[in-house]
């Protein structure tokens, strides 16, 4: 099955500028933003489920990428949603770096072939430092959305 | 959770099943992470405290450089040809799976 990242992920589930300063916070902005634009319906849910996660592993993958994920029925399908702190938010990175880019996934429990089809491809993909340059300098939404397209394979 | 890519061993199975190396490559990287991801699932099911890497380079190298940065105690290892080395190398106890 070929699975590519920008078909789950939407300009309405980007921020480009987080205010959020910790991780449990951060989430929480992200999900009221999705929220906010009808992309998940249960927000409470979803965020327990991310923040369960959050206290039993470090979603920072290192190199300033953190990638909250976690398959919960707050979500009815694969959902993907990005946001960008230019101070940089403390994931737990086992590199000690705070994390610029914040990669959201969430599906339903039903799906977990697809939800680590998901989790696999996007560390594949923002282990390229040229992507991760690209998306830390992205000017909009849709710039997000242009990076995502024309570097996924 | 370490997951290594061993370059030379890419081109090696590359020239003899007459495949890209770039091809392999991203196979092999895309199927690390989802063997990680999997094995990070089942840990959280269980309530067991996980951290992911992914990393290029010689296999022992890359296994000794953990154990002395992390300060790990015990090996838990998949057993293949490879993995020989890290048994009789390793300076902490190694467990085969």
């Amino acid at each position: 099955m070929q699975l590519k990242i920008s078909e789950y992920l939407r300009p309405e589930a980007i921020i480009m500028e987080i205010k959020a300063k910790d991780k449990i916070a951060a989430i929480n902005e992200l999900v009221d933003h999705m929220v906010r634009n009808k992309l998940v319906s249960n927000g409470e849910e979803f965020v327990k489920a991310l923040a369960k996660r959050e206290n039993l592993e470090s979603t920072g993958i290192g190199d300033g990428i953190a990638i909250p994920h976690a398959r919960t029925n707050a979500v009815e399908d694969l959902i993907l949603a990005f946001a960008r702190s230019p101070k940089g938010i403390d994931f737990s990175s086992i590199d000690g770096k705070p994390s610029h880019i914040i990669f959201l996934i969430a599906s339903p429990e039903g799906k977990k072939s697809e939800y680590i089809m998901a989790l696999a491809k996007l560390s594949r993909f923002l282990r390229k430092h040229a992507v991760r340059e690209l998306l830390r300098n992205a000017k909009d939404p849709v710039d997000v959305m242009d990076i995502v397209k024309k570097n996924e394979e | 959770m370490l997951f290594v890519i061993e370059p030379d061993r890419i081109s090696r199975l590359a020239s003899l099943t007459h495949q890209k190396v770039k091809v392999l490559h991203k196979k092999t990287e895309e199927d690390g992470w989802k063997l990680l991801y999997l094995i990070e699932d089942e840990a959280v099911e269980n309530g067991v405290w996980t951290s992911l890497h992914l990393e290029q380079g010689n296999l022992l190298q890359m296994t000794k450089h953990y154990v002395d940065a992390y300060e790990i105690d015990v090996l838990l290892i998949k057993k293949k040809e490879g993995s020989k080395r890290i048994f009789v190398s390793c300076s902490v106890p190694v467990i085969g799976l």
